[in-house]
């Protein structure tokens, strides 16, 4: 029963909307296979500048912590990884989730930095997605489709709607969510609220596991002015490295 | 022969004016216009009624609105009367700019002072659609937590206000939209989310 646990803990956020880190940590994903590639979409770009706070863009802090875990995972672990956008320029959330699902990833970081009403609100997140539509969750999302291939043999296709790319992967996101939130916590200051599920545009299309981090609060000044700083980016990096180290022990690679 | 056409046309003047003259006087039975106003004397201007109390005189129901609390990232709901309306459409319209207006002190509005509601549409198996000025998007700080906040405020205040709706979905210029900032998928109806409702 590898998901009972992942499954207990995504009961628990439909009814509580707080996911307890410690439950979401199944014991391994035998039926996935070892991490190889990985994607990480540096949020908004281009004419999209996201939260702003004085000369302070999440565009550009996205790119940069992206890159940062760029050279992290590839240089340390050997995992390829694709970013959504390497320079300045907007993205819809089709294009990265094509981005995406044509790199043969194993997981999928967005990166955002957060904003609210207040001044006060601070700390990091991590959301996954909950799909409006009303197919069941992790059902299958397409019938199979034998097509024929050289020499007289014949292969299985199975076509995934776009919009229903992310809803066979929701469990392995609630985990892959506890584990990026676990990982944050020993670098980070947390939100009160550091697990959220909710309808996310830019994980619908995504074909793998997938979670929206906020590393910070921009609208907070001392948050801010922490996460414009190298010491901030870094250890957010490092968190993320250390996230996709202890995911590929579950997903079924070597430790 | 021009003598008896001038007799005539004598005659049919003289039947023309009796005509008019007894209609003059049959309405001179009908009762006197008042008389001319007395001129005019220097007074100061009276007072304008004051605005009626909606609460006395228009038919209400009790919604419930949801606001944002300055030093937390959760929903408060307040209650507040809004004008009864005949058709559920209109009564969700009531509910919705009743919602886009300023939050009570200390609480904070979640969508921007500028967003105006545009129509507003209920089908017959509980979805509305709420159409609202493009400022909705356009003025919006941005950001996850507060364009969850935004959005689920509106969700929930329809849906727990008026039992006939089950699920909203925001519109921007009379158009579907992907989201407001980039993160909450908007292409769909929404069902509430009370998690995010303070306790």
């Amino acid at each position: 029963m590898p998901f009972s646990l992942a499954a207990a803990a995504l009961v628990a956020v439909v009814s509580g909307g707080v996911l307890p880190a410690a439950q979401t940590l199944p014991s391994s994903f035998p039926d996935r296979p070892a991490l190889q590639a990985i994607v990480v979409d540096p949020g908004h770009g281009g004419d999209d500048p996201g939260v702003t706070v004085g000369e302070i863009a999440e565009k550009q802090i996205t790119l940069d912590v992206a890159r940062r875990v760029r050279a992290l995972v590839e240089g340390r672990l050997g995992i390829h990884v694709t970013l959504t956008r390497d320079e300045d320029r907007p993205l819809s959330a089709d294009e990265r989730a094509a981005a995406a699902n044509n790199s043969a990833a194993g997981l999928f970081l967005s990166l955002h930095l957060n904003a609210a009403f207040g001044p006060s609100s601070s700390g990091a997140a991590v959301a996954y997605a909950s799909l409006a539509r009303d197919t069941p969750s992790g059902a299958p999302s397409a019938e199979p489709m034998v097509l024929p291939g050289p020499y007289g043999s014949v292969r299985t296709v199975t076509l995934v709607p776009w919009d229903l790319a992310q809803r066979g992967h929701i469990e392995a996101s609630a985990a892959l969510a506890g584990v990026v939130e676990a990982a944050l916590r020993e670098q980070v200051p947390m939100s009160p609220r550091p697990l959220r599920r909710a309808p996310l545009r830019a994980l619908t299309g995504v074909n793998m596991p997938a979670v929206l981090v906020e590393m910070a609060y921009l609208t907070n000044p001392d948050q801010a002015a922490a996460i414009a700083g190298q010491d901030f980016q870094s250890r957010v990096a490092d968190a993320l490295f250390n996230a996709v180290v202890r995911y590929r022990t579950i997903a079924g690679g070597p430790p | 022969m021009s003598g008896r056409i001038a007799l005539a046309l004598t005659g049919a003047v003289a039947v023309t004016g009796l005509g008019i003259w007894g209609l003059a006087r049959a309405l001179d039975d009908s009762p006197a216009p008042p008389p001319d106003p007395p001129p005019a004397v220097a007074e100061p201007a009276p007072e304008p009624p004051p605005e009626p109390d909606p609460a006395e005189d228009v038919a209400h129901i009790r919604a419930t609105l949801y606001y944002g609390a300055a030093a937390s990232d959760q929903l408060v709901p307040i209650r507040r009367e809004v004008p009864l309306a005949s058709a559920p459409a209109d009564q969700a319209r009531q509910v919705v700019v009743a919602q886009l207006r300023a939050a009570p002190a200390p609480l904070v509005s979640l969508f921007p002072e500028s967003t105006r509601v545009r129509s507003v549409f209920v089908t017959g198996t509980g979805d509305a659609f709420v159409d609202l000025t493009a400022t909705a998007a356009t003025d919006h700080v941005g950001g996850l937590t507060a364009e969850i906040l935004t959005v689920y405020s509106l969700v929930n205040a329809l849906t727990s206000s008026l039992p006939s709706i089950r699920r909203v979905q925001l519109l921007i210029d009379g158009r579907e939209v992907d989201s407001l900032a980039g993160h909450v998928d908007l292409r769909e109806p929404l069902e509430p989310d009370l998690t995010l409702v303070a306790d």
